[in-house]
């Protein structure tokens, strides 16, 4: 079971890979614009570390609902659903920018992604799921 | 292309496919996305089919997700 919350640890790790404030990666989304711009295989490689990271909550929802886990883990998946319900409309928008090359718009849409994922890595860690 | 964020995103993957393995939960698709990676890092591009492949298997992984627990 421990190596089930590393492994939980390690995904959200993996796909938190800005942990700047919301402000913050917005103002640098801004500010940076088409000097650093998001290219498809940005998304490709951003997308499929999401997978990951959905392949470890998964499988904690999993253990969960099989009551593998102390009762306590459904209130987890709730507090993280919490951000990752947030997450369909954020990348509907990131794939429309980067594939039309709006790239100003792709950077915010981009900054706000990531931005989710550090919010859940910062639930799993108020919830104790230990994350390196 | 930032190599180094790139392989440390296979490395930190390789982990956790290794620790899904291990707990006996699906590793699958964990794997096809580090194979994606290191298939689109060889090439330095991705054609739109690979690109669409993964925007499904990763709309799928998290509407499984969301759904109520």
């Amino acid at each position: 079971m421990k190596k089930l919350f590393i492994a939980i640890a390690v995904t959200l790790a993996l796909a938190g890979c800005v942990t700047t404030d919301s402000l913050s990666s917005i103002t640098t989304a801004l500010t940076t614009g088409v000097s650093n711009p998001v290219s498809k295989q940005d998304l490709y490689a951003f997308e499929n570390g999401m997978i990951i990271a959905f392949a470890g909550l998964n499988a904690y929802k999993k253990s969960c609902a099989n009551g593998a886990l102390p009762p306590s883990c459904k209130d987890t998946v709730k507090q993280l659903q919490v951000y990752t319900r947030r997450i369909p409309p954020v990348l509907k928008d990131l794939r429309s920018f980067v594939k039309n090359n709006d790239q100003v718009n792709a950077r915010i849409a981009y900054s706000t992604a990531t931005q989710l994922l550090a919010d859940f890595k910062a639930v799993a860690t108020a919830n104790n799921v230990q994350v390196q | 292309m930032d190599y180094a964020a790139i392989f440390d995103l296979i490395a930190k993957g390789l982990t956790v496919v290794d620790a899904l393995m291990t707990a006996g939960q699906q590793a699958a698709p964990a794997i096809k996305a580090i194979s994606g990676i290191v298939t689109g890092a060889q090439q330095g591009t991705v054609t739109d089919d690979q690109l669409t492949q993964t925007e499904a298997l990763l709309d799928q992984m998290i509407s499984d997700f969301n759904l109520d627990i």
